[in-house]
């Protein structure tokens, strides 16, 4: 247990160091952008919290997947857990992605964006996730329910990827990306930036995880003791 | 021949952290009228669906006709199970024969016409066939729930609190029923709360409490019995 | 097969016995084209543009209802652990209740259809290639919307879980596949020129039956 308790601090530990190289990298050591000027500093976050949100609805969905063939809660704890924090991030994401375009498109929003649009739909599924779990009316269903839930919510979205992209031609934007343009030191401000984020996301899982158990075994001796 | 129709063995179920079943150990042979008693919430009907394959254990092993039970492998076994529970299990806006008729085509009968007709008399009901079960009393649905249960000729019966809103002719007819099959060689696992209930059509009686059977017994007096049950209440309230 | 067929028949003969069931979804249609049809009255708009996705909105919305009993049913009634009782495989309860689904959703839709035609005055399109699209986007339309009712009614506020949990799915895979074909439809294309949607369309359908195939266990089953 001791052991745990360590490895989830030094998790945290490297978190917030990286999380701090990456605001000076981001805000400090990488030149202002040449055509976008400083707003284009809200991309390294940006891009670090929709890569983030993808990667924990993606353990939702494997996890899912685990707690179906095994049918053991844990699965299903972080199944959950990281559902949540991937609204979190995916909310992040959505919130500064206009921020940005509204200084580079003059628009807060394109719904002819792929990526932008598909953001939003995982979203809007993630919520209805959430939502789902709220509405269950036992343990054993909340989980089953989420599960497949989750698993056809994460299956459909590359495939309306896939199919969106054709619509895509009919909507003849082109769309700056700084991709084109990226310098050695802002992919690395980016890479670092994601690398933080990551770690957060996994320190944020594990007290997430914790604390679901925690609740748990409270509710069970509130209900022994008669509570 | 192997006599023994169903087996469990050490079979426990749980909830997420809420224990249901814990070991439950059980035999039942060909001919048993076994009838287990238990307050609600001890696991009876937790219990009685996972013995019919509604639901599968945590663990334990459960073997019905000889055959052990897994998921996804029981579709065959199941036609050899009837069920009867409170619940009728019929569709309100179908008639008495369609109702029937519906299940005997899920249940692939041959000769359904003249099995459902048979037992429609038997229930004394014939003359009631075409109507919708919406408009029928408790205990018509009652009795059309048991035909409906033994329309495929199942060899082991579950019955799930059966007496359940049945008045004092309706339970005759039933119990006469249980003993009529059971001469025929049906065997029959009931469950119920009520002491009052049952215990005279069976053969073996059992008692569950917190998930486990505590006290099982052969042809006892009711007497006897009655008091062992209300000893054991008493103990799980405190 | 035999299960299927006979749980189909049992679901399509409840489905019509209760007349007022389907009179209800009738005009829930007829209400929905007759509000898009105030509410476009009062501005300028082109009418081939907006034609399309007001049929499938129209489609989509009337059709969840008809969808939400489909489980509910059997729970409120008690009936559905007699079905999981029966020695058939709970995919056919499935594929039953889907062909069920499928055949009144698309009765909804064709008189949708026909109300649309009444109450907005356009030039009819190339009908066949209409039809088609409206048949491969309710096979998928149906099969998702049967899980997800599988889903819902094993929750509190069904009703209003169902198209909570439905939309983000649909709309984004299915229904907007077939608005950008339909409306194509509208403007004088015929099939073969909306032939990426079509396939994108089928995709979906044949995905939607296999997570259906594949998960309703997990649903109905413990």
């Amino acid at each position: 247990m001791r052991f745990k308790i360590n490895i989830k601090d030094l998790i945290f530990g490297v978190a917030i160091i990286l999380i701090l190289i990456s605001i000076y990298l981001a805000f400090i050591y990488t030149p202002t952008h040449t055509t976008m000027g400083d707003v284009q500093r809200i991309f390294y976050f940006h891009v670090a919290s929709a890569w983030l949100s993808y990667l924990a609805f993606g353990v939702t969905f494997v996890t899912g997947i685990f707690y179906l063939k095994s049918k053991d809660f844990k699965w299903d704890k972080i199944a959950f857990a990281s559902a949540e924090i991937g609204i979190v991030f995916c909310t992040l994401a959505i919130t500064t992605g206009p921020l940005w375009g509204k200084a580079v498109w003059g628009a807060f929003w394109r719904w002819e964006d792929l990526k932008l649009f598909i953001t939003l739909v995982l979203w809007l599924i993630f919520i209805a996730y959430l939502a789902l779990r709220a509405n269950a009316k036992s343990k054993v269903s909340k989980a089953n329910l989420s599960a497949v839930f989750g698993i056809i919510g994460f299956i459909c979205v590359p495939l309306s990827f896939a199919a969106n992209r054709i619509w895509q031609q009919y909507h003849p934007t082109v769309i700056a990306t700084s991709e084109g343009s990226l310098q050695s030191s802002m992919g690395m401000a980016l890479g670092i930036s994601v690398i933080a984020f990551t770690f957060l996301y996994i320190y944020l899982l594990i007290s997430k995880v914790e604390i679901d158990t925690m609740r748990e075994i409270i509710e069970e001796i509130k209900q022994k003791v008669g509570g | 021949m192997n006599d023994n129709i169903l087996t469990a063995k050490n079979i426990s179920k749980s909830y997420g952290r809420l224990k249901v079943l814990k070991n439950i150990n059980l035999n039942i042979t060909k001919g048993d009228r076994y009838i287990l008693y238990g307050s609600n919430g001890a696991g009876k009907t937790t219990l009685v669906k996972i013995l019919s394959t509604l639901l599968y254990a945590d663990s334990g092993e459960l073997s019905l006709f000889g055959e052990i039970i897994r998921r996804h492998s029981t579709k065959q076994i199941r036609a050899l199970i009837g069920f009867m529970s409170h619940q009728s299990y019929l569709y309100n806006d179908l008639s008495a024969l369609e109702n029937l008729n519906f299940y005997a085509n899920l249940y692939s009968i041959k000769n359904k016409k003249e099995r459902i007709e048979n037992l429609l008399k038997e229930i004394g009901l014939y003359h009631r066939s075409h109507d919708r079960i919406g408009n029928f009393s408790r205990g018509m649905k009652q009795r059309l729930a048991l035909a409906r249960a033994l329309l495929h000729n199942p060899d082991l019966i579950f019955l799930d609190e059966p007496y359940a809103g049945l008045d004092i002719r309706a339970q005759e007819i039933l119990n006469d029923i249980i003993i009529q099959l059971n001469k025929r060689g049906k065997t029959f696992f009931f469950i119920t709360h009520d002491i009052s209930k049952g215990f005279e059509v069976a053969t073996r009686s059992g008692i569950l409490s917190n998930g486990q059977i505590v006290y099982e017994t052969k042809r006892e007096k009711i007497d006897t019995f009655s008091k062992k049950y209300k000893d054991i209440l008493l103990r799980e309230q405190n | 097969m035999n299960a299927i067929k006979t749980i189909f028949l049992k679901e399509i003969k409840i489905e019509f016995r209760n007349k007022q069931m389907i009179n209800n979804y009738l005009l829930l249609s007829v209400m929905i084209i007759a509000s898009f049809r105030f509410a476009f009255s009062i501005i300028d708009f082109s009418l081939l543009l907006i034609a399309s996705p007001i049929i499938w909105i129209t489609f989509f919305f009337s059709g969840m209802f008809s969808l939400s009993p489909t489980y509910k049913r059997e729970l409120e009634e008690g009936t559905c652990e007699g079905l999981l009782l029966a020695p058939i495989s709970n995919s056919s309860i499935y594929f039953g209740k889907f062909l069920s689904n499928f055949l009144v959703i698309l009765l909804l839709e064709l008189f949708s259809l026909l109300i649309f035609f009444v109450f907005f005055s356009i030039a009819t399109p190339d009908l066949v290639a209409l039809f088609i699209l409206i048949i491969i986007g309710t096979i998928g339309f149906a099969a998702l919307g049967n899980i997800i009712s599988a889903i819902s009614s094993n929750l509190s506020q069904s009703e209003v879980m169902l198209p909570v949990l439905l939309v983000p799915i649909l709309l984004f895979t299915i229904v907007i596949s077939a608005i950008s074909a339909t409306s194509k439809i509208f403007e004088g294309a015929h099939l073969f020129d909306v032939m990426q949607e079509v396939r994108f369309i089928l995709m979906f359908d044949v995905v939607f039956l296999a997570i259906g195939y594949l998960l309703i266990d997990y649903i109905l089953g413990d």
